[in-house]
């Protein structure tokens, strides 16, 4: 930019040496025009002066401006314009200059006319511009848009390069009395003239808090610099602020002891501080070129001074009489690019801790302002299934330097460490976005569950006090997966054991042997099955003698009958009748009875009968006996009977008798 | 004077000792109530003493290792609370509170190595020869002995003829089933093959009974004794694997 700068500059002397050369004859005129005919004291205003058609110029003279200060200027541009009017070419020219005024006191003031001189010894006047300064400012907005190159009236790079000028010019105005000094002494003036400083919107913080540093750059001359090293700011979480792209920085416009200062912002970031104490912002630091502007007069072809300059020497004595062209114009052409090394002073930053009154114990270093929702992604899931489970903190603060709120979860659940994603959204005035941490939880068992409420804590730095927020608690139901055969959860929720039993001791008894260990209960097995052992024997001699007594009545049996009619034979020749018959009846029953194992008392004559059937008797002795029993009970009852009856009663007892024994 | 009293004081203090074990008169609901007292105090040290000393005496209710349990959890100490928790269930399998409470102190073992689920027979044999159940197993086994020598007897004196045939070889085969189950279920009652862990990281030795990389075991894992030498047992994990590990490391359950 300078360099082309440089490159019109020079073309704008040629084209006066060549144009001195020719006569032109057309009419010339000079103007003074101003910004603004009314303005406030403490306003600024241009004037223009503009010389046209004029040919061989050769100096302008530096109005005396009485009643204003020259804030800037003066500004020269040049412009020319070639037109074919009929079969004629004319060129026109102009030469414009400009300066920058601030008027000294209000009232009606003159702005005095400026002079030109010719080649050819004419000069040339301009008008005066009257103009009434009022009190105070009358156009505050419109002040910086003057000086604004984007909005200049200009525009353009030439606009800037204009910028640039009128920047270099104010501050070789103010370097006037060290400009005839030496290079060196330029080198202190660019530091005064370029330099970084660091602005912290508070020097006293608690941990955690927000603090917002800006890095910003401040120049009077020309200059390329970059950041060489970023402050390393050890103590801090660090969030930058988003600064619009460099390619167009507007840079602002700061005056400091009545100096103008453009300003860039280099870097703005917000601050957190991680530990107490005093924590000091380092130097940030850049590094670049500087372009100066030098009174290197040999590099000046028309100082004064070197008379062995051929250039000087034919133009000398005329720039020499004209303190413009000599003082503050083709002076100021030389220019140096010097290598410039910045660095801001360090900030200290007392860091307080946070408030031990009132911390909640679950407090995990959140300081801001923030909200929290949790959600679960679904309610009802199976053991093979996962739930996803998040929690989204929302503010302005710490984001990144927040723990994840811990997450109590009933037994039966488990979960992983969770997955932790910052977003920072805005980057404006304070850091926010939000904090999303993400669960996964996996049920083990089957049940009906319920994710507890999750509290979050967080230090207001504002309000000066901790805040507590609750999410809601969340229910869920578990059901039994395709690979899950476990027990369904037996307690839901379980998250402490169950109390102690507290009632009073039952009967107090040590631990014993098992039942099925000791002899007692074996004693048990033995008693039954000796009693039953022993009954089985009993039961076996019983029944052995039983049969050994019915074998010994068959046996004995025959000899009772025989006995008895033996007494019946003695009865029959004593011829005593119901004695004979009752023992012959006797005799019969008493052997059937024995023989036949029938009790005497259940005896009768239907079931004898019965017994001797099942006994394969022939029914011819059945009949027999039957007969002899009946004869035997008639006998008794009818006495008529006589001897020769009571001798065949007895010989049938004898051959049933005997009869019987032969078959039973 | 004072020797005769010191004597008298000694004899009694001697007689006292001498008699304090053999008739057991121990303050077991006054220790009871203390350690309830300190329990919700929540003077978890003393509670734990006089559990303790009640727990010594091998009581054959689950409320002192339940509490004892208790007390160890909040103790924070892992090991002596899955031992206690232990003891109770294997006096009562079926106690939920119990079983609750060693779960959780389960899950809160670090590096827990988990138990695979049993098979569904399996655990029917568990459930069915739960150490709770020995007796009812004993005296229905015995029921069942003197019910089939009554069968037998009416068999023998031809009173049969009122039941079905197949009732005898029934009751047999339940009688066999049950006595079966008893023997099970009181086995796993003395049983003392099972263990707790009461170090954390004690070291498991693979292979060979002392040398090798162990495996460090967390404290509170149980695990059953296989076979028993000088100072080493072998023991199996919950999760199948074998390994010999110090005896001192381990508490019985």
């Amino acid at each position: 930019m300078s360099r082309f700068t440089y490159m019109w500059r020079l073309s704008l002397c040629c084209l006066l040496i060549v144009t001195g050369c020719k006569a032109w004859a057309q009419n010339a005129v000079f103007s003074a025009n101003v910004s603004a005919s009314k303005i406030g004291v403490q306003d600024q205003l241009q004037v223009d002066y503009r010389i046209e058609n004029v040919s061989n110029l050769r100096s302008v003279s530096k109005p005396d401006f009485k009643d204003f200060v020259v804030v800037g200027g003066p500004f020269s541009s040049q412009s020319s314009n070639i037109s074919i009017v009929g079969n004629k070419v004319v060129q026109s020219q102009s030469l414009t200059h400009s300066y920058v005024l601030q008027p000294k006191k209000t009232g009606n003031l003159v702005i005095p006319p400026a002079f030109a001189k010719d080649a050819a010894g004419n000069t040339y006047e301009s008008n005066a511009v009257a103009i009434e300064v009022v009190n105070g400012s009358l156009a505050p907005r419109q002040q910086p848009r003057r000086y604004d190159p984007f909005d200049d009236p200009f525009a353009d790079p030439f606009a800037a390069m204009m910028q640039q000028r009128r920047q270099a010019m104010q501050q070789r105005q103010q370097a006037r009395p060290q400009a005839q000094e030496v290079v060196a002494e330029d080198m202190n003036d660019v530091y005064k003239n370029l330099f970084i400083k660091v602005f912290v919107d508070k020097t006293k913080a608690y941990v955690g808090e927000q603090i917002t540093a800006s890095y910003k750059l401040y120049a009077r001359v020309p200059m390329n610099v970059a950041i060489s090293k970023l402050p390393s700011l050890n103590g801090f979480w660090t969030q930058d602020f988003l600064i619009p792209n460099r390619g167009n920085i507007k840079p602002e416009e700061e005056v400091i002891d009545g100096k103008r200062y453009q300003v860039f912002l280099l870097k703005k970031s917000a601050l957190f501080p991680q530990q107490t104490g005093t924590l000091t912002l380092d130097p940030a630091e850049a590094e670049g070129h500087a372009r100066i502007i030098t009174q290197v007069r040999q590099r000046n072809p028309f100082g004064g001074m070197f008379d062995d300059d051929p250039f000087f020497k034919q133009f000398g004595s005329l720039m020499m009489s004209d303190p413009f062209f000599n003082d503050d114009f083709f002076s100021t052409m030389a220019y140096k690019d010097v290598p410039v090394k910045l660095k801001s002073a360090p900030v200290k930053i007392q860091v307080m801790p946070l408030p031990e009154d009132g911390k909640p114990a679950d407090f995990g270093n959140a300081v801001g302002t923030f909200t929290v929702t949790a959600r679960a992604d679904k309610n009802e899931l199976s053991t093979d299934d996962a739930l996803t489970y998040t929690v989204n903190i929302t503010g302005t603060g710490n984001l990144k330097l927040i723990e994840a709120p811990k997450l109590k979860l009933p037994n039966g659940l488990s979960t992983y460490d969770p997955q932790i994603v910052d977003t920072i959204t805005g980057r404006t005035t304070a850091i926010s976005g939000s904090k999303i941490i993400t669960y996964t939880i996996s049920p083990n068992l089957p049940g009906d569950y319920e994710i507890p409420a999750l509290t979050f804590s967080f230090y207001d730095p504002q309000a000066k006090q901790y805040r507590t927020l609750e999410t809601t608690p969340q229910k869920i139901k578990v059901t039994r997966g395709k690979h899950q055969n476990a027990p369904i959860a037996t307690s839901q929720s379980l998250t402490d054991i169950h109390p102690i039993a507290a009632q009073p001791l039952r009967k107090w008894k040590a631990q014993s042997k098992p039942l099925f260990f000791t002899a007692g209960y074996w004693s048990m097995y033995a008693a039954p099955l000796l009693a039953f052992i022993g009954l089985l024997a009993w039961k076996r001699r019983e029944d052995e003698q039983s049969k050994d007594q019915v074998q010994l009545r068959k046996r004995r049996a025959n000899k009772i009958a025989l006995k008895r009619l033996k007494t019946a034979q003695t009865l029959l020749k004593q011829n005593q009748r119901a004695a004979f018959y009752e023992e012959i009846s006797k005799a019969i029953w008493l052997y059937l009875s024995d023989k036949l194992n029938i009790p005497l008392s259940v005896l009768s004559r239907d079931n004898v009968q019965d017994t001797l059937q099942q006994r394969n008797i022939p029914s011819d002795l059945m009949t027999r006996i039957n007969d002899t029993f009946t004869a035997c009970e008639t006998a008794l009852y009818a006495p008529t009977s006589g001897g020769k009856q009571m001798q065949e009663t007895y010989n049938e007892a004898v051959y049933i008798i005997s009869k019987l024994e032969e078959t039973l | 004077m004072n020797g005769v009293k010191c004597t008298g004081l000694a004899l009694c203090t001697g007689v006292m000792l001498l008699t304090a074990p053999l008739y057991a008169d121990i303050p077991y609901n006054a220790w009871w109530q203390k350690a309830n007292k300190f329990y919700s105090e929540q003077a978890y040290d003393s509670a734990a003493f006089y559990y303790e000393k009640l727990a010594a005496q091998q009581p054959e209710g689950v409320e002192v290792y339940y509490n004892l349990g208790n007390t160890y959890y909040r103790l924070n100490r892992i090991g002596p609370a899955v031992l206690n928790y232990e003891r109770a269930l294997k006096i009562d399998p079926g106690h939920k509170a119990a079983n609750d409470n060693l779960e959780l102190t389960k899950s809160r073992i670090a590096n827990r190595i988990q138990q695979p689920e049993d098979i569904f027979f399996v655990a029917w044999w568990k459930s069915i020869t739960a150490s709770n159940l020995a007796t009812m197993w004993s005296v229905l086994s015995l029921v069942l002995f003197i019910f089939l020598l009554v069968l037998i007897w009416l068999r023998k004196t031809n009173f049969m003829s009122c039941f079905p045939f197949a009732l005898t070889p029934a009751t047999l085969f339940l009688f066999i089933l049950t006595i079966l189950f008893a023997y099970a279920a009181s086995g796993r009652k003395v049983a003392k093959n099972r263990a707790v862990v009461m170090e954390q990281d004690a070291p498991l030795f693979q292979g060979t009974k002392t040398s090798g990389t162990p495996i460090l075991i967390p404290e509170g894992t149980v695990l059953s004794i296989e076979a028993e030498e000088n100072d080493r047992v072998q023991v199996r994990l919950p999760d199948g694997r074998n390994g010999w590990m110090r005896i001192n490391t381990l508490e019985r359950i």
